[in-house]
């Protein structure tokens, strides 16, 4: 009985080391931990305020009751230990808690603001892409050349251009000069909201772009490096062939790894974006709701969110680039 | 042997570098010149409200009076110098931070840093300054103790990551052999080492850390009215862009000419530094 | 000794009289290839190379590092360009098309087609994200029309001619799930893949085991046999071309030192550095007793000394040797040597 136990157990470590060598479900680990690891700061946010949180709210003429009621809001009742049981548990089931101000479950809020802003990445990922794709390849074709100096400088100029200022002056020039788009503001639904967002987009375009192109040129100017694109130069192949498989293809897998950092980038933009173009997003309800007000269960309800995000979307894009890269290893 | 190795070093820059350069130097002069020879008071009215730009008032007036000019390069020496201790302090406490761990053997205490680094790193950058700030209070103090308490985490990763690596060099184990201690294998072996990664990385980091302050204190959430900041100032501004769009623009122009200088630089000399190895 | 000098061309032109032009499938002439350092800077790496390969001849290329045998397969096969290096003066004949002048489309008729290139890291030489089976298919189809089915056999085919057994199994697989030779015997497979009259081998074992070292040479050997294929193998190995290769063209400092058969230049060698190089060989080499070496160090490129490159190191030089020139060749009964005391090696060998 005991060999049957042992061969058994050994079976399991086998089992085990190998899955955790396997790329996939190392990600996935990493993404669970992580993930917590948000959950972490999130939590620890709250209770790093000096002094107490609901007199910042409240001031100190509240009653006792309004404070306990507070408290619970917050999750603040209890010894530490519980209240990270508690919030674990809430998270777990995917309860966000309740905003303090509105007292509406932050759940619903995000529900609602949360579609504005995923448009707002999505056509501005868009965008982005269409221009930094063959920006990328052109650059690093001709490498060296003046093309290439020009375009850093025009790159470095552009990125230092808060997204603040650069969406005020399009507003300046679109809306207000030219008046062809809406100064602010958002509709909902597709495609009627595609108005209300080429200038935000645009906006986070115009610094998102030259970086993706950067990163696509700098991946290109590697794989042209690498010696199978110089054997394939000396088999002789024929050029399309030769651009889709050789360049792009195997430098596609870094560069994905890297998009899911820039959409965690273009988050943060996106956040200044939406305030500068009264979008209704999760970045608006942040400070306007959140910060401006303080409303600290939503800061923090939305806040995670952003992190949760950010963490999804970098296991999608680490995923999907170690598919492509079968070496499973990424420049 | 050192200066002139500085000198050529300053001779050998590319253009990139030497625009920067140019560009930072202007503004820093325009900075420290303007408020001390200019007629007005960055802070109180100079006379009429919403002025267009002309001879008496070069970058014309606000809507509280204020000359325009004079507020903007009044920003300048503020904006760098918190930039210069967004940038600094993250540097040092996540350099050490990052070597530390990189050395240590304590796998458990490794993994559990890591974490926290990865999640701090998770975060868009701008979304956990601005909960931080929400949390301690906006304000100059608000706005460096969230700017540290998160950009030290992206030090701290890069700093481990080459640490890992030095680790595993000879001349690191070479330093066990001899039995050194390990705090002087810290500081006079491994250190020396990293800190170079940092830097570039800070040179870099500049241009994201003033765009933060004063995106933030566009927000409301960082400096507050009336100190002069370009970023406060663009917000001040947005109520009037239609039509006395010079209380945006002209503040806005200054941030990001600055920014471009220090972003040229920065690569310039990255690009230089890259081209050595 | 002056008028014993020929210039290399005139040499040609006498061969030309001499034989008919077809015989020549390749003639390279008085080549000079340098690094392009930008601003006008040139940094020669070949000054100059000469040889001539037959139909159906097997040259080796032999020189240390340095020597510029690798830019100089660079220039036949046309991929100067990516390295930052152009040819500067000299011609290179194939079939009498002037490589030196070509341009983009001719080379893409000759690449893969005329001239099969195996190059000196295979290992890293195939596409990480495609399967063996697709970069085979690649090599084969890329100038006629074929059907995918039949382009498929020939690939069983080619991988069966470079004798890897489980061809199919293999042509599933990607190039970092295959050893180092299997990676190499592939390079060869996708090289000869359209039957290339010139098959160039730059360095094809230097990273191999030992005892895959002798497969490999083998395969090339039957391969030409085989296929009728000419062959330049490039190496620093003098061992390796006795094996495989009829003529070698010994190179030194960017410079041609000394063209013949490989029988002759073993034996009667006419050059102060083939002698060296054939005495250092480690092979050879009596147990017991001290390894012959080379004295002194190769010279970097872009230092090389005035005159003959090899005076330095040389056992036969003089204050002639020192004297800046161009550089002759001597017509030594059928070897072609550069060195202007080649009279003398008879009595140092």
């Amino acid at each position: 009985m005991n060999e049957n136990k042992k061969s058994k157990k050994n079976n399991w470590i086998i089992i085990m080391s190998r899955l955790v060598k396997n790329q996939f479900i190392y990600n996935l680990g990493k993404a669970v931990l992580v993930s917590f690891g948000v959950f972490l700061v999130m939590f620890s946010l709250i209770r790093f305020i000096p002094g107490d949180p609901v007199d910042m709210i409240l001031g100190d003429s509240a009653t006792e009751e309004l404070r306990a009621e507070y408290r619970e809001i917050l999750g603040l009742e209890g010894s530490v230990f519980e209240q990270l049981k508690t919030s674990l548990g809430n998270i777990i089931r995917g309860d966000l808690g309740t905003s303090v101000v509105t007292k509406q479950s932050v759940n619903s809020i995000v529900k609602r603001a949360l579609p504005p802003t995923a448009w707002l990445i999505i056509v501005s990922l868009f965008i982005s892409l269409l221009l930094a794709i063959p920006l990328g390849l052109l650059v690093s074709l001709y490498r060296g050349r003046w093309i290439d100096k020009v375009f850093q400088i025009i790159s470095s100029v552009l990125l230092s251009i808060p997204g603040f200022y650069m969406g005020l002056l399009l507003i300046l020039l679109f809306a207000l000069k030219l008046d062809i788009l809406p100064v602010a503001g958002y509709k909902p639904g597709f495609p009627e909201n595609l108005r209300y967002l080429w200038l935000p987009a645009t906006t986070i375009t115009v610094v998102m772009a030259p970086v993706l192109a950067r990163v696509l040129q700098s991946s290109i100017s590697n794989t042209l490096e690498q010696e199978f694109v110089e054997t394939a130069i000396v088999r002789g192949l024929p050029r399309q062939n030769f651009i889709w498989r050789y360049l792009l293809r195997p430098s596609f897998a870094p560069t994905i790894n890297l998009l899911g950092y820039m959409i965690g980038q273009m988050l943060g933009a996106a956040v200044v974006v939406e305030i500068v173009f009264n979008i209704p997003g999760i970045g608006t309800t942040l400070v306007i709701e959140g910060v401006l007000q303080r409303d600290y269960s939503l800061v923090q309800g939305i806040a995670f969110v952003f992190g949760i995000i950010v963490v999804i979307i970098s296991f999608i894009s680490e995923s999907i680039s170690a598919w492509l890269d079968p070496r499973g290893r990424s420049s | 042997m050192k200066n002139q190795k500085n000198k050529s070093f300053l001779k050998s820059l590319n253009i990139e570098a030497w625009f920067g350069l140019i560009i930072l130097i202007t503004m820093v002069l325009l900075g420290i010149l303007v408020p001390l020879l200019s007629p007005y008071d960055p802070l109180k009215s100079a006379g009429e409200t919403l002025l267009a730009p002309c001879k008496e008032y070069l970058f014309g007036t606000d809507h509280l009076g204020r000359d325009i000019f004079t507020r903007t390069f009044a920003s300048t020496q503020l904006d760098l110098i918190l930039a210069l201790i967004g940038v600094s302090a993250p540097l040092l406490i996540g350099t050490i931070l990052g070597a530390v761990l990189g050395m240590t053997r304590n796998i458990f205490v490794s993994w559990i840093w890591m974490i926290i680094i990865d999640a701090i790193n998770a975060f868009p950058f701008l979304v956990l300054v601005i909960a931080i700030v929400a949390i301690v209070g906006p304000g100059v103090q608000g706005l460096l103790i969230g700017l540290a308490a998160v950009n030290w985490a992206r030090y701290a990763k890069m700093v481990r990551t080459k640490t890992l690596t030095l680790r595993d060099s000879e001349f690191i184990q070479a330093t066990n052999v001899l039995g050194y201690s390990r705090l002087r294998i810290l500081f006079k072996h491994v250190l020396p080492n990293v800190y170079p990664v940092a830097l570039a990385y800070g040179l870099s980091d500049f241009v994201l850390v003033i765009i933060t302050i004063s995106g933030l204190s566009f927000l409301g959430a960082g400096v507050r009215p009336p100190t002069p900041e370009w970023g406060a100032m663009i917000s001040e501004g947005r109520l009037y862009l239609q039509n006395q769009w010079w209380i945006t623009v002209f503040p806005g122009l200054a941030l990001s000419i600055t920014a471009s200088g220090v972003a040229l630089l920065a690569n310039g000399i990255m690009r230089r530094i890259e081209g050595e190895d | 000794m002056q008028d014993q000098a020929l210039n290399i061309n005139s040499e040609i032109n006498l061969k030309e009289t001499e034989n008919k032009n077809n015989d020549f499938l390749l003639r390279v002439q008085d080549l000079q290839i340098s690094f392009n350092k930008g601003y006008k800077k040139l940094l020669p790496v070949v000054d100059v190379a000469n040889f001539n390969l037959k139909s159906d001849d097997a040259i080796g290329i032999v020189g240390e590092s340095g020597s510029g045998k690798t830019m100089l397969s660079r220039a036949i096969i046309g991929t100067l360009a990516r390295r930052g290096a152009l040819i500067t003066s000299g011609k290179i004949f194939f079939n009498g098309i002037d490589l030196s002048i070509s341009n983009e489309k001719t080379w893409r008729s000759i690449r893969g087609k005329k001239i099969g290139y195996v190059p000196q890291s295979s290992l890293a030489g195939l596409n990480p994200v495609l399967t063996i089976e697709t970069q085979l298919l690649e090599s084969i189809a890329s100038s006629k029309k074929i059907t995918v089915r039949d382009a498929r056999k020939k690939a069983v085919e080619l991988l069966e001619m470079v004798r890897i057994t489980r061809a199919k199994q293999v042509l599933k697989n990607r190039s970092h799930e295959l050893s180092g030779g299997m990676r190499q015997r592939v390079m060869i497979a996708t090289a000869i893949a359209q039957n290339p009259r010139l098959l160039i081998a730059d360095e094809p074992t230097t990273a191999l085991d030992v005892t895959v070292q002798k497969d490999i040479l083998k395969l090339i050997t039957n391969l030409r046999v085989e296929l009728g294929m000419s062959l330049i193998l490039i190496t620093h190995d003098l061992a390796i071309i006795e094996e495989v290769c009829n003529n070698v063209m010994v190179m030194y400092a960017g410079n041609t030192v000394e063209f013949g058969s490989v029988r002759e230049l073993t034996i009667t060698p006419k050059h102060p550095y083939t002698l060296a190089l054939r005495d250092s060989r480690v092979d050879i080499a009596s147990p017991g007793e001290d390894l012959e070496t080379i004295p002194g160090d190769p010279t970097a490129v872009g230092h090389w000394p005035k005159g003959c490159r090899f005076w330095p190191r040389c056992v036969l030089a003089d204050h002639k040797c020192m004297e800046d020139r161009n550089y002759p060749v001597f017509k030594v009964d059928k070897q072609l040597s550069a060195c202007i005391h080649y009279e003398r090696m008879e009595k140092i060998l």
